[in-house]
């Protein structure tokens, strides 16, 4: 009886372990997915694609197919997360075919005018996003990409240099009349963030990011800001999808690509 | 014995929820008076303040003495009051600064 | 030993779940912010968690009413409300007790014996499932307000100045009777980092719904150039994270406080 009861609690235990914990991260099964799936896993226009399923289902249609790289080329992040308040986490905003109906979320901009109109009648586009044949959106990606800078992870597009050679021109805001903040002067020197090795040392720029997100974007959820407020900040939480795993997962350039922020590492990882 | 004595409390707690402020009204009224004026607290001078402390000490007084309903509302209550009117005196004390940077 | 270990293994692994840091937290939605759990007593006695939503509220009463008047505390769970309090006619049931003193007829809240079918009354705040009807009621309600971003998504000054809500400030027998405020003026406040934008802060858009007792000073006991405090903090709930990272309109929208440009 004794050992019975141990080993039960043990095997709980150990569950309790493996389990990555209430936050909002990925579970280590759904990450393991999308790893297997990202270059140079994966197919290039795949990349940042997400699948909602929850609300679609119910209503008996296709589940949603939505492209970040369609997207991205025509807005910043914080146009869609902050403006729009869409989250940055699959099945947690709700939306509701009432709700982008009535202009909310996808709404906002597929109302026939700015994009292709969500509602019902001859123009109904329903299956560009209910999506019954994805091939179609991989031709759409060719032809897109092929217009881009190209890179050798996730979209294949090194958006960075796209956006710098004027070849993407995202809006930042849907208000003109609001201006934006501007970043403050302090910020705009880039942070190195220091690690195990000096040859490993992280370069970070808020610059780049305030190109396309908001301060509270990332400030206070992801990065504490107080001094040496980050915590627990290693390599595998943030492929899991903590900290600069929120979106260098999923959205913006994977993790694969070490250099892009280890500017001493090499990219070699074979064996 | 007891049953009395049951009887006795029921009677009272029944009096106390009919009219959650039984028995003297007296100091209701002081409270009342007192604590209306911290919506003018910054235009009092610092001895009407000071006056408005000291009403609120005593009506604290005889609150400590009421039953629980009304202790655990109006105690907190006038400590707010009290509270306010001591932040006031305080921050008229020294002359009125320009507002400096808040770190 | 075998218990020492079983111990030390459920002790790490509740220490490694609990780690997770870095990650966005959920963002209630727009019927969910303000919502507030209370559970005190309530296990204890056998009923679920009271889940109380601020925005059936907030469009009939100020702040200063409940939290001054009434005596709530601003915290969940700091006002220790028992049952028996609910039916003496204090907290909630200053208003939940079945009378009309407040323009109309609130059911009571709290009995020491009830039937099945009153239990029903006592499940409208012990919840005890997410309620459907209320996020309904929510959508109803939030199709005649004016909206704005993030929060609870109803812009609700602007409510109140289009006359779309009407906030009783003052109940006979409960709230001091008080005078009119002569509110002070704006200010100023210079953030921490250097390029940031100066904070206007309008005294008048606050003392309008919590006169002064809500803030001083037990929120804000600094004088003016006194103490300082970071934005840190506020995120932590201090100062401003009091009220505004659950109640009101949260902190997502940096611009809306931080609205005095460089150099003017």
């Amino acid at each position: 009886m004794g050992t019975k009861l141990f080993r039960v609690v043990v095997f709980l235990a150990l569950m309790v372990l493996l389990d990555s914990g209430e936050g909002n991260a990925l579970e280590h099964a759904e990450i393991d997915k999308i790893l297997k799936s990202t270059p140079p896993n994966g197919p290039f226009w795949k990349y940042g694609t997400v699948i909602m399923r929850r609300k679609s289902r119910k209503a008996g249609m296709k589940p949603v197919v939505f492209s970040h790289w369609s997207h991205r080329a025509k807005y910043t992040c914080r146009v869609c997360h902050i403006e729009l308040e869409f989250s940055m986490r699959t099945g947690d905003t709700g939306i509701t075919r009432d709700q982008y109906l009535g202009g909310k979320f996808c709404g906002a901009c597929h109302d026939g005018k700015t994009a292709f109109t969500v509602k019902d009648g001859p123009q109904a586009g329903c299956a560009k996003c209910h999506m019954e044949t994805p091939g179609l959106m991989e031709v759409a990606f060719e032809k897109f990409a092929s217009t881009m800078p190209q890179s050798t992870f996730g979209n294949g597009i090194d958006w960075a240099k796209a956006l710098k050679e004027g070849k993407i021109t995202p809006r930042n805001t849907l208000k003109p009349e609001q201006h934006v903040m501007k970043l403050p002067d302090k910020l705009r020197e880039p942070l190195k963030l220091g690690t195990t090795s000096p040859r490993s040392d992280v370069i970070f720029s808020h610059e780049d990011h305030f190109a396309g997100l908001d301060c509270s974007s990332c400030h206070p959820d992801i990065f504490n800001i107080k001094k040496k407020g980050t915590q627990q900040f290693s390599m595998e939480a943030n492929l899991y999808g903590s900290f600069c795993g929120a979106c260098h997962m999923y959205v913006a350039f994977p993790m694969s690509d070490c250099r892009r922020c280890h500017p001493s590492m090499s990219n070699y990882f074979g064996p | 014995m007891v049953r009395k004595g049951v009887t006795l409390l029921l009677v009272a707690w029944l009096l106390a929820a009919a009219g959650i402020v039984s028995g003297s009204d007296g100091w209701l009224e002081e409270f009342n008076d007192s604590c209306a004026k911290t919506s003018e607290a910054m235009n009092l001078s610092r001895e009407e303040l000071l006056a408005l402390i000291a009403k609120c000490e005593r009506v604290k007084k005889t609150i400590e003495t009421q039953d629980e309903a009304v202790r655990k509302v109006y105690l907190k209550r006038v400590q707010k009051c009290l509270d306010l009117f001591r932040y006031v005196v305080d921050t008229k004390a020294p002359a009125a600064q320009e507002p400096s940077p808040v770190k | 030993m075998k218990r020492f270990l079983v111990v030390l293994i459920l002790l790490v692994g509740a220490g490694l779940a609990w780690a997770q840091g870095g990650v966005k937290k959920k963002k209630p939605l727009p019927s969910e912010y303000g919502r507030v759990t209370i559970n005190n007593f309530s296990q204890q006695a056998g009923m679920p968690s009271v889940v109380f939503d601020h925005w059936v509220h907030r469009s009939m009463f100020t702040c200063r009413l409940c939290h001054v008047d009434i005596g709530f505390a601003m915290t969940a769970g700091a006002t220790k409300i028992r049952a028996a309090d609910n039916m003496s006619g204090i907290y909630c049931g200053t208003c939940h007790n079945g009378k009309s003193e407040t323009g109309r007829v609130v059911f009571p809240a709290c009995a020491k014996e009830y039937t099945r079918e009153e239990y029903k009354r006592c499940v409208r705040c012990h919840q005890l499932e997410p309620g459907v009807a209320v996020n309904e009621e929510f959508a109803a309600f939030i199709q005649k307000m004016p909206t704005e971003k993030f929060g609870n998504g109803i812009n609700w000054e602007k409510a109140e100045k289009e006359g779309k809500i009407k906030l009783t400030d003052y109940i006979e027998g409960v709230s001091a009777p008080r005078a009119k405020m002569k509110v002070k003026s704006d200010l100023t406040l210079k953030g921490n980092l250097e390029g940031m934008p100066d904070i206007v802060f309008s005294h008048t858009k606050h003392t309008v719904w919590n006169g002064c007792e809500v803030c001083h000073p037990d929120i804000f006991g600094i004088k003016k150039g006194g103490t300082k405090y970071s934005m840190a903090e506020i995120f932590e709930g201090k100062y401003c994270g009091a009220c505004h990272s659950t109640v009101a309109f949260p902190l997502t929208d940096c611009q809306r406080c931080h609205s005095k440009p460089v150099g003017s």
